[in-house]
């Protein structure tokens, strides 16, 4: 509890006598003044009381002291206009009013400004703070590795001040000067494209990781009249098995299309949604709308969905499974690679679970190019690059 | 409050201190109050009295263990 301290007025002609009384009667005074023939003294107001029981002195209320004083003196609506104050203050300033990016270069500048807005970081938009100028920092740098550098979003005052510093790359040819073309993986040979080197296998021919398929030696009667950089593409049929497991009964959600607003507040210990939901069913989405004091606000918009529990025929799942089968495979392939053909090796369901194992054969690109080094004259190495 | 006199307390661990600064004089823990005059102060510390003399003595904080006292502090003497 916060002690109430009051300044007493006394008028006295001796004033070390009265401070004398005071002490005797185990009174603290917390401050003296002394003005002609007053004193003012500064007492607990839970001892004006025993100060008011000394003879000879007659004492008077003069003034409050501390927060009491401040409280008396300043009217609520003052102190009401200070908060607002400090609050109109501390909102305006978490807007930004002017974003300034430094660099010498005008699309450079221009690039940055444009990912900038894209990001929320535009003029009369709301700060952003540390963690998320740092993502937005290391979203710019990863898109554009090749342009930038470094870049730094400093918050000066109510503006950005945003400094690149330009990636300059020296264009050296890392190319290998002499390549094979070896297998990735084991396979029948589908077809071969090659482009430069020699052709040391044929289509239908099975080949093992790490086998030659287009040799850099270029050959005449067994002996190695050049070398060059192999190029080419080999495709060849891989072989893969692959399980998948799926539950026959599932939950379908499907929207109804009503949606309700709501709003969140989140800190660091706490999470409250502002309104009561009134969806019984819903999804949500979050978006953040601001920082304050600490808080983070979100836009919430509730979905209302219709959950209902359906279950797959023995049918359906294994064409469901065979189908996620598919997506999984498909995942690792990139044109013109593809499915030839899938095999159902074993079915079997357990507790509503449908267990499948599948059988593919994939066309799939087996190309990898191997660099090698050849031997001089003078017995050392040739490993010389152009450079531009 | 409480926690800075227990802090003080611990760190000062003496029985009675004075500070002696320009104008001022404080003393902590004294033990009465012999005499309270403008050009004259006796205070009754453990073991001695202690008399101050200076001009325009006055007293500007005074609790039970702790005095203030103001004025043109001329010397100060211990007396066993």
């Amino acid at each position: 509890m916060i002690k109430k301290y009051i300044y007493l007025k006394c008028k006295i002609k001796n004033k070390n006598r009265l401070l004398l009384k005071l002490y005797k009667n185990n009174i603290n005074v917390y401050d003296i003044i002394y003005k002609n023939n007053e004193i003012y003294i500064k007492v607990l107001e839970s001892d004006e009381a025993k100060i008011n029981k000394i003879y000879g002195y007659k004492f008077y209320y003069y003034s409050d002291s501390g927060i009491f004083k401040l409280k008396k003196e300043i009217p609520f609506i003052q102190i009401l206009e200070i908060i607002m104050f400090i609050f109109w203050v501390n909102f305006f300033s978490s807007f930004i009013y002017e974003v300034q990016v430094i660099h010498s270069n005008k699309d450079i500048r221009e690039l940055v400004r444009l990912n900038l807005e894209e990001r929320g970081i535009k003029r009369l938009n709301l700060k952003k703070d540390f963690n998320e100028i740092e993502q937005i920092k290391e979203e710019i740098k990863n898109l554009y590795k090749d342009q930038i550098e470094w870049l730094e979003i400093e918050n000066v005052g109510m503006k950005y001040i945003v400094r690149i510093e330009e990636r300059i790359i020296n264009n050296y040819d890392n190319s290998p000067q002499y390549c094979h073309i070896v297998a990735k993986k084991s396979g029948v040979i589908e077809s071969i494209v090659a482009t430069e080197g020699e052709v040391l296998v044929h289509d239908g021919k099975y080949v093992t990781e790490g086998e030659i398929l287009i040799s850099g030696e270029i050959l005449k009667d067994t002996e190695i009249k050049n070398n060059v950089c192999a190029t080419g593409q080999v495709l060849a049929e891989v072989w893969y098995t692959t399980k998948v497991s799926l539950p026959l009964n599932y939950v379908d959600q499907q929207y109804t299309g009503k949606k309700r607003l709501n709003l969140r507040v989140k800190s660091d210990t706490f999470n409250y949604k502002i309104f009561k939901s009134r969806l019984n069913n819903y999804v949500e989405e979050e978006q953040k709308l601001f920082d304050f004091f600490g808080l983070s606000f979100y836009k919430i918009t509730e979905r209302e969905v219709i959950s209902e529990n359906e279950s797959y025929t023995m049918e359906e799942g294994l064409a469901k499974a065979q189908e996620l089968a598919d997506e999984k495979v498909n995942l690792k392939l990139q044109e013109p690679e593809h499915i030839k053909l899938r095999k159902v090796l074993k079915k079997s369901l357990n507790n509503s679970t449908i267990d499948v194992e599948l059988f593919y054969v994939v066309i799939e690109d087996i190309t990898n190019q191997v660099e090698y080094q050849i031997e001089l004259k003078d017995g050392s190495l040739d490993d010389t690059r152009n450079t531009n | 409050m409480h926690l800075y006199k227990t802090m003080k307390n611990f760190l000062l661990d003496q029985d009675y201190y004075i500070d002696i600064f320009q104008d001022f004089i404080h003393v902590f823990n004294y033990i009465d109050i012999l005499k309270l005059e403008e050009t004259k102060v006796i205070l009754d510390m453990p073991n001695f009295n202690l008399e101050i003399k200076g001009q325009d003595l006055v007293v500007k904080r005074l609790e039970k263990k702790e005095i203030l006292i103001q004025g043109t502090i001329e010397g100060v003497n211990l007396k066993r």
